[in-house]
C-alpha cells in the first residue's frame, strides 16, 4: 500500500477516536500496521488469528478503549464465530479490511469476492466499500459513529484505488 | 480429585468486586452466577475468547486485576491466546484454567464425561503456558494448592497461568436453556451490567448515553 493511503487509514482512525487496535497482517496492509504499532497513540495487538483478534477487541471496549480489527479480507472469515457472538452481546467494533478478492485485484482471490460480501450482510454487519482514497478517512468515522450508535460490528472494505 | 464447583467457591472468597472476572459458557458461568458474581463479571464468552477478550480487559485497565476462569475444551480452541499473553505481559492477568480433560457440554449427560479433551491425553496446559512464553504457570490438583497457587498470583505481578486439574464430571447436569429459578442473566443483560461496574470503578463513560429514536 502507498504510504499516503495507509496514513489516510491511520489519520482516520485518530479522527475517529480509535485508541486499541487488534490485527493479524495482511501483505497489501502492511504498512497500516507498522505505522500503528509505532503510534503512541494506539495500544497494538498483534494476535495469532482473527477470532481471538474480536475477543481482545471485545474485552478492550468493556474496558473503556475504542477497539478496531484490522485483518484481511480471509481472516474476516476466520472471525465469523467471534464476531457472531459480538453481535450476540451487542458489542460494537470498527472491522477495517483491506478487500482481497475486488474487482482489480491482480491474484486469484475471487473466492473473497464470493463470499465477504454476503457474509457480511448475512451476520447484519454494515458495510462500506471504499475505493477512493481521499473517502477513506470519512468512512472509518462514520463506521465509528454507527458501531458506537447501533451496539454492533461495523466494517471499511478497502478497495480500487483506495488500496491498490 | 477436587472439584470445580469447589474451586470457584474458594476463588469467590478470595476476590472482591473490584476483581474483573471472565467466565466460559458452560458450567463455570453457572456456579459463578449461583454465587451471586454474574452481574459484575463478564459471562457466557464463548467458544475460545475467554482468556483472549480478558487479556483485552486488562490492557484496556493495567491498573485492576483481570482474571479469566477459561476451561481445557474452550482454551484450546484458541490455543494461540496464550502466546498472545505472554507478548503483551499484562502484569494484572491471572489465567486459570479448570481442565476436566472432556467436552463436559457436549457430553452424554447422566454423570458421564464427554468426549476427551487433548488433555486427557499427551497435552500438559501448564507446558504449553510456559512454552508460550508465561513464566509465572502452575498446575494445581486440590482446593489447598488452588488457595495458596491463586493467592499468590493474585498479589504479584503477572502475567499467570494456573491449570487446576478438576474432576471429569459436575455433580448435576446443566442442559438446555434457562427456566425458572435459573439466576443466570441474558448475555446482552450481563453486558449492561459488567459495563456498568467498570463504569462505577472507573469512573468512566463506556456506553453512549441517549440518543435513542
Amino acid at each position: 500500500m502507498e504510504t499516503g493511503k495507509a496514513q489516510q487509514v491511520v489519520q482516520g482512525m485518530k479522527e475517529a477516536g480509535i485508541n486499541f487496535a487488534v490485527g493479524l497482517p495482511d501483505s497489501q496492509f502492511h504498512e497500516v500496521y507498522e505505522m500503528i504499532a509505532q503510534d503512541s497513540g494506539f495500544h497494538y495487538v498483534g494476535v495469532g488469528n482473527e477470532g481471538e483478534g474480536a475477543a481482545v477487541a471485545m474485552g478492550a471496549w468493556c474496558g473503556g478503549k475504542k477497539p478496531a480489527l484490522i485483518i484481511a479480507t480471509s481472516g474476516l472469515l476466520v472471525a465469523t464465530f467471534s464476531l457472531a457472538r459480538l453481535h450476540l452481546k451487542e458489542i460494537p467494533l470498527v472491522l477495517i479490511v483491506p478487500y482481497r478478492g475486488d474487482l482489480g485485484d491482480p491474484r486469484w482471490m475471487g473466492i473473497y469476492k464470493k463470499y465477504t460480501e454476503p457474509m457480511l450482510n448475512v451476520m447484519d454487519i454494515p458495510y462500506r466499500v471504499v475505493n477512493r482514497s481521499s473517502e477513506i478517512k470519512i468512512a472509518i468515522k462514520d463506521c465509528q459513529v454507527c458501531t458506537e450508535a447501533w451496539l454492533k460490528p461495523a466494517a471499511v472494505l478497502l478497495t480500487g484505488e483506495a488500496l491498490w | 480429585m477436587v472439584k470445580r464447583i469447589d474451586l470457584i467457591k474458594a476463588f469467590a472468597s478470595m476476590v472482591g468486586e473490584e476483581t474483573l472476572v471472565i467466565t466460559p459458557i458452560g458450567s463455570t458461568t453457572a456456579y459463578w452466577e449461583e454465587l451471586g458474581k454474574g452481574p459484575t463479571s463478564l459471562t457466557s464468552v464463548s467458544l475460545g475468547m475467554c482468556t483472549a477478550t480478558a487479556l483485552g480487559v486488562a490492557l484496556a485497565l493495567p491498573h485492576r486485576k483481570v482474571v479469566a476462569l477459561d476451561s481445557d475444551g474452550n482454551l484450546i480452541l484458541n490455543l494461540c491466546s496464550l502466546g498472545t499473553v505472554a507478548n503483551q505481559k499484562p502484569r494484572n492477568l491471572l489465567v486459570v484454567v479448570f481442565d476436566n480433560g472432556n467436552y463436559l457440554s457436549g457430553g452424554p449427560g447422566g454423570g458421564q464425561p464427554g468426549m476427551p479433551t487433548a488433555t486427557a491425553g499427551a497435552m500438559n496446559l501448564e507446558v504449553v503456558a510456559r512454552g508460550c512464553g508465561i513464566e509465572k504457570c502452575s498446575t494445581i490438583r486440590t482446593e489447598e494448592e488452588f488457595r495458596a497457587v491463586v493467592q499468590k498470583y493474585l498479589t504479584e505481578d503477572g502475567p499467570a497461568f494456573v491449570a487446576a486439574k478438576i474432576e471429569p464430571v459436575e455433580n448435576r447436569e446443566r442442559k438446555g436453556g434457562r427456566g425458572p429459578g435459573d439466576s443466570g442473566q441474558d448475555t446482552r443483560e450481563n453486558k449492561y451490567s459488567f459495563v456498568h461496574h467498570v463504569e462505577r470503578l472507573e469512573n468512566i463513560t463506556i456506553l453512549k448515553k441517549g440518543g435513542g429514536g
